[in-house]
């Protein structure tokens, strides 16, 4: 009787174990602080142990993981052609604020462009992104690995800061002194100058900044940055192809927020659009060569295989 | 910068010595000769000057970087930052000749055109100089990049490139190409067309045959002045190539039809029109041929130009016939 009641006792004990297991969820892998120089020096090389699939990067102090989403009928507000629009969501998580960071195609007060792909090799990428474009403009803030290129600000398009904790602060068309080289008190390693902001305090605003190259009543290819987390981030390009379009800037700027960003800003779209990895351009738009860029946005691994015990 | 300034401003007075030699072997007297050196050294300061200055300015007034608005009065004080991307090569030629023909009416008694015509060489030698002389000028001069390890990649077909952080890549050395081009019209009017022609006929050609191929190097070329994606001295050879076939055509053929006489106008114009095109399609947004790759749109630009080039030099032909020949001498009018 005894030991019966002791193996009811056991299994009462390890029922509410096994709920936790089945509700609880996927583990957050643990990841290691090691600062990468705030210069623009590469990150580590990728290591191909840690590329777990064909979409996927994990080493101790960054993951990558991307998916691709085809069920976004209900981003596509107002659509009536037979076209389907797809999205490729890159979920990132990085120890250390200084592995997100940013590359000029030669200098970040020159407009000279090159191939993403090229600048992501460059500097060993796990992956990279174009970035703002904002070497070709006359105006703008452009604060990039910590270094001002150009302070202009007159109140025309949005910004976004990243604190050098790896935060998101974004602007609403900052003008002439309102933002300085810091926010509370942290040090803006990298400033984008283009927008609109499509998600703040995990709200999508009520209406965007928008100027003509932003097509925001088109079905475009769009490119988000968006902050979900500390050192937590999601990108989210949106294909243009031939069989699929793009998504207006609101349905765009809906999926952001749905996805979980706290904050999000819109960076250059349309077939300027790229992300690399792997050291290929995953995404298509529909042009014949990808359009070189100024810019890139890139996370980098800071693994250097031996300080890890 | 400073190798850089160092070397156009050798080059400058070297050429500028040269076309004083020319106009000084021209004659025989020796206060003329005096005169021919004068016309030559005037010619090189007030080209110095205009150049550097409307250089300066065009370029400022093409990249719109001058903000009164935002930094009121003090905005003036960029038009001391001498960078590569903020001077236009246009306006800067267009400095130059204004220089030379200041020269020539302060120090010549009759038409100017004449010394024009006499400079018209020693000016696309200066073009060849200053567009060799991007080499020097960072990134300034080269068009796209070459895939890692090409084997092209090598001078004069490419040019290395330095970036922020010491990444370095090769990119195609279009401003060789520039100064192939203008080095090849330095030899043709040098050798072909010295005292053929009526008066001007050296310099329109000048004019018209260095604009023409940078219609297609301003489209390689991937640094510049833009306005989004337009290459604003892409913008200027056209103008410039649209002003000296109106010339030609203005001053000749009016005893022609109304569509004889304007023809190389219409082709003119359907030409720039297929440019325009081309463009879009090169930047893939509004247009997209399926396998068309940059490279091969730029040889369908080339046959393009070739074809402005044809239309150009029928109706320069046209106005060159329309007169008796008068010899281009540089000094014959002094």
């Amino acid at each position: 009787m005894r030991a019966v009641l002791s193996v009811l006792l056991a299994l009462l004990l390890l029922l509410p174990c096994a709920a936790l297991g089945e509700a609880a969820p996927a583990a957050e892998p643990t990841l290691f602080s090691m600062p990468l120089p705030i210069d623009f020096s590469g990150g580590m090389v990728p290591q191909e142990e840690f590329y777990k699939d064909d979409w996927t990067y994990e080493d101790p102090t960054i993951s990558v993981h991307i998916t691709f989403r085809d069920d976004l009928s209900e981003y596509m507000t107002g659509y009536k052609g037979k076209k389907q629009s797809g999205a490729w969501i890159v979920d990132i998580r990085i120890g250390d604020a200084s592995q997100l960071r940013t590359l000029a195609a030669v200098s970040f007060n020159k407009k000279d462009a090159k191939a993403v792909e090229q600048m992501a090799g460059w500097v060993n990428a796990v992956i990279a992104f174009n970035g703002d474009f904002a070497a070709r403009r006359t105006e703008g803030l452009i604060i990039r690995q910590g270094e001002t290129f150009k302070n202009k600000l007159k109140g025309a398009l949005d910004v976004l800061a990243i604190d050098e904790d790896g935060d998101f602060h974004v602007f609403a068309k900052p003008k002439k002194g309102e933002i300085g080289d810091s926010i509370d008190g942290k040090k803006i390693i990298n400033a984008f100058y283009f927008g609109p902001i499509l998600v703040e305090n995990g709200e999508v605003p009520a209406k965007f900044t928008t100027f003509r190259y932003l097509h925001e009543d088109d079905y475009y290819a769009r490119l988000g940055i968006c902050q979900v987390g500390p050192l937590h981030y999601k990108m989210i390009i949106t294909t243009m192809q031939d069989v699929t379009v793009g998504m207006k800037l609101t349905d765009f700027a809906r999926l952001c927020k749905d996805e979980g960003a706290i904050t999000a800003f819109n960076l250059d779209g349309g077939y300027s659009a790229a992300m690399i990895f792997r050291g290929v351009m995953v995404n298509d738009t529909k042009s014949a060569e990808p359009r070189d860029v100024p810019d890139i946005v890139y996370f980098a691994s800071a693994w250097n295989g031996e300080d890890i015990e | 910068m400073s190798t850089y300034l160092w070397l156009m401003a050798a080059g400058s007075v070297l050429i500028f010595a040269l076309y004083g030699l020319r106009c000084a072997n021209a004659v025989r007297l020796p206060q003329l000769k005096k005169r021919a050196w004068e016309t030559a050294l005037l010619a090189f300061l007030f080209s110095a000057l205009f150049g550097t200055v409307l250089a300066r300015c065009g370029g400022a007034l093409m990249t719109q970087e001058l903000d009164f608005e935002y930094d009121g009065i003090a905005a003036l004080e960029q038009l001391l930052e001498f960078d590569f991307d903020r001077m236009s090569f246009f306006c800067g030629a267009l400095g130059v000749c204004l220089g030379v023909l200041l020269a020539n009416r302060l120090t010549r008694k009759g038409s100017v055109w004449a010394g024009m015509d006499a400079f018209a060489p020693f000016g696309a030698l200066l073009v060849c100089l200053f567009r060799m002389g991007e080499c020097f000028a960072e990134s300034w001069g080269t068009g796209a990049s070459l895939p890692e390890g090409s084997p092209l990649a090598f001078f004069p077909l490419a040019l290395k490139i330095s970036s922020d952080g010491g990444y370095e890549s090769w990119s195609w050395a279009v401003c060789v190409l520039s100064a192939a081009f203008a080095l090849a019209w330095a030899a043709i009017a040098f050798f072909r067309l010295r005292s053929t022609g009526r008066t001007g006929w050296n310099f329109t050609l000048a004019l018209f045959f260095l604009a023409l191929p940078q219609v297609l190097c301003e489209s390689m070329r991937s640094s510049g002045i833009y306005w989004l994606f337009v290459h604003a001295e892409q913008l200027l050879c056209a103008l410039v190539l649209a002003g000296v076939i109106l010339f030609w055509l203005i001053k000749s053929g009016k005893d022609l039809s109304f569509p004889r006489r304007w023809a190389p106008l219409g082709i003119y114009l359907l030409c720039i029109s297929a440019l325009i095109v081309i463009e879009f399609a090169i930047d893939g947004s509004k247009i997209k041929v399926p396998g068309m790759t940059h490279a091969a749109w730029h040889l369908v630009m080339c046959a393009v130009v070739a074809v402005i080039g044809v239309a150009g030099m029928a109706a320069a032909r046209r106005w060159n016939r329309q007169a008796s020949p008068v010899p281009s001498s540089p000094i014959s009018a002094a």
